[in-house]
């Protein structure tokens, strides 16, 4: 049915992303919180092949990062050429747990100590901001995605019992519906906020950031579901299946439902994104989850320090991520838009 | 086994003024017979059909008298019952078979949904039913129409499907409305050929709505004229045909037959027609609502509406001609 390699392709780069998201404990050399304060915002290590000597090596090495002697700037580093440590894959580092459950120490690269390897740089405490971008991408990317899948789900039902049935149901959910769209959604997000304690743990914050942005969300795809609704249940077959003794349950499931799905693919594939971006803004403004657990919206907010705008690139990863994200989730949309086109005519 | 009485139905379309599609309509069907209704576009037939089912839309304002099933009346029962009613009992063959399928379902499982919906039988032995069920309705493939979509068949091969849908519960009363006016002349035969087979085999009653006289000359015991939502005439198909009484069924079958009596077919030499229009819904009726029309009017004929005259068994008229 899916001739394009490319809705593929796609599919497989976002998953991966997750995935890899997903297992940061195993992706990433270090824990999210732990710190080197000696160092802070040391710059991303560099990967040599060639040693001081010019002998060539097959397995890349890094220095360690030292104050570049007298000055007092924060993150003027120098190598310090005198030990290499060299790239090793699958070795042992913090501990984690598997799904809670297995413990393991096994992490894809690092090296050995007193070094770090820090392949986007670190931030004002040392941490390391690749791993920290694995980890926050867990609440960012699944953010999005279960707030998508929240607001889905809530704009499926209410946009169904207003389709289907129509009459007072629909007039109530629609009028619903526009208040919610009335209401700049960011301010909403701010008071819904507001309400609930500013300190809460990480899985709470989490949980709180996906119901929070999913519910304010659902009045778009409800309309819509209800629009594709209303032409599908005047479908000749559905009231031939009314004629045969079919409860309304049924011919929503069977008959009339299945003409939202594409519409309801290519909404999580807008909507996702959206919700990312929901959930970083949140984060950067402090409401989100809170330090040390990492988020991509919390690691942009020390962009909010001049110093760190101007002097520390690597700070930008996150929003490179988040963009590279967003870039992919569009493309996601127009290459489903156009399958969802070719099934339905 | 099925007694209508004093059916009406008016409707209500949004924003206008309230219409009666059908009124005062008495018939009765009885277990295994055919029925016709017989009636131009628009007089009414089919909304008459879809309150047998209280399939009716949402603008349908009023639905009086009564319609009793056995000792069931219909129009007194909940949506539950009614569910378990549908397609169980009475089932109905809509207009126009391509549309009546859904596309993206497979047509074996589609029919075998019927069964699923009103006895408690797993999924295998439901396709299994079906499979027989088609074999018997004359399908030459019946292996490939059951796992066909609906595109992938002919006319006439749907129209088989959407029977085989409408009879798979073995219902005791099929109504069928318009069931062979999308297809070719010889498919048309085929499949009212089919009815008459069903009929015997069955004991199924059919009411069977068509605006062709000629059509339902080929299946039907009895026919019951419409005109304006009333019910105008009613006798077996044999006398109607051979002794029609109210202007407008002569009109009608006029329009069709041509009295030969050397019984070759011949191309009509005039084309007769029945002159003006059937009354639309929203205009206003004195007295009987065919006289505008009407070859044979007289000056009764606008004062009151004419009441149905009971000449013999099954057959009345609602004629000022015959006494009204």
């Amino acid at each position: 049915m899916i001739r394009d390699h490319k809705l593929w392709l796609i599919l497989a780069v976002l998953a991966s992303a997750h995935l890899i998201v997903l297992w940061a404990h195993f992706f990433a050399p270090y824990d999210f919180a732990s710190q080197e304060r000696a160092i802070p915002f040391a710059p991303p290590s560099r990967l040599h092949f060639v040693d001081p000597e010019g002998h060539f090596h097959m397995r890349p090495f890094v220095y360690l990062w030292e104050p570049r002697p007298g000055t007092e700037t924060l993150g003027a580093y120098v190598e310090d050429h005198s030990q290499a440590f060299p790239l090793r894959f699958f070795v042992r580092g913090a501990r984690y747990k598997i799904a809670g459950i297995f413990d393991s120490s096994w992490h894809l690269f690092g090296v050995e100590e007193p070094a770090r390897i820090y392949l986007a740089g670190s931030d004002d405490y040392g941490r390391d901001q690749f791993s920290r971008l694995l980890y926050g991408g867990q609440i960012s990317l699944f953010s999005g995605l279960m707030a998508a899948g929240v607001s889905l789900a809530l704009g499926l039902v209410l946009g169904a019992l207003a389709g289907f049935y129509g009459g007072l149901v629909d007039d109530v959910v629609m009028r619903c519906a526009e208040l919610f769209l009335a209401l700049p959604w960011l301010y909403l997000l701010f008071a819904v906020r507001a309400f609930l304690p500013l300190h809460i743990p990480p899985t709470q914050a989490f949980l709180m950031l996906v119901l929070v942005i999913g519910m304010v969300g659902w009045a778009r795809p409800a309309r819509l579901i209800r629009g594709v609704l209303l032409s599908a249940k005047e479908r000749n077959y559905v009231l031939a299946a009314r004629g045969f003794g079919a409860s309304d349950f049924y011919l929503l499931r069977r008959h009339v439902l299945p003409e939202a799905y594409g519409l309801l693919l290519t909404q999580a594939a807008l909507l996702a994104p959206q919700y990312i971006l929901a959930e970083v803004t949140l984060s950067f403004l402090g409401l989100g989850v809170g330090e040390p657990v990492p988020s991509w919206g919390n690691m942009l907010a020390s962009l909010q320090k001049y110093y760190v705008l101007t002097s520390y690139w690597w700070m930008f990863v996150p929003g490179l991520a988040l963009v590279s994200v967003f870039l992919l989730y569009y493309q996601l949309c127009k290459v489903l838009q156009e399958q969802v086109k070719l099934v339905r005519f | 086994m099925l007694q209508v009485r004093g059916l009406t139905v008016r409707y209500r379309p949004e924003g206008r003024a309230e219409v009666a599609a059908v009124n005062q309509v008495d018939f009765s069907i009885a277990s295994g017979e055919a029925v016709g209704l017989l009636g131009e576009s628009g007089c009414g037939k089919t909304t008459l059909a879809l309150s047998l089912l209280r399939l009716l839309p949402a603008t349908a304002c009023e639905v009086r008298g009564s319609i009793f099933f056995g000792k069931t009346e219909l129009l007194g029962l909940g949506e539950s019952e009614l569910r378990r009613l549908r397609g169980a009992k009475i089932s109905m063959i809509f207009q126009e078979p391509e549309i009546s399928l859904n596309p993206v379902m497979r047509v074996g499982e589609q029919i075998a949904e019927v069964i699923r919906a009103h006895h408690p039988k797993g999924r295998q032995q439901c396709l299994d039913e079906v499979r027989a069920l088609l074999d018997q309705l004359g399908f030459s493939d019946a292996h490939r129409i059951f796992n066909a979509y609906p595109h992938q068949l002919s006319g006439g091969q749907r129209q088989r499907a959407v029977i085989a849908q409408a009879i798979v519960c073995k219902p005791s009363l099929v109504i069928a409305d318009e069931p062979t006016t999308a297809l070719d002349p010889t498919v048309q035969s085929e499949i009212l050929a089919l009815f008459n087979d069903l009929k015997a085999r069955f004991q199924t009653a059919f009411l069977f709505i068509s605006h062709s006289p000629a059509i339902l000359a080929k299946v039907v015991d009895r026919i019951l004229v419409m005109y304006a939502g009333r019910i105008v005439e009613e006798a077996e198909t044999t006398q109607i045909l051979r002794h029609p009484l109210h202007p407008y069924t002569v009109g009608l079958l006029r329009c069709v037959f041509e009295l030969g009596d050397e019984g070759a077919f011949r191309p009509r030499r005039v084309l007769p027609s029945i002159p003006g229009n059937p009354p639309g819904p929203t205009d206003l009726i004195h007295g009987c609502p065919f006289e505008p029309r009407c070859p044979e009017r007289m000056e009764d004929c606008t004062a009151r509406e004419p009441r149905e005259v009971k000449l013999e068994d099954s057959r009345g008229v609602r004629c000022f001609k015959y006494g009204g």
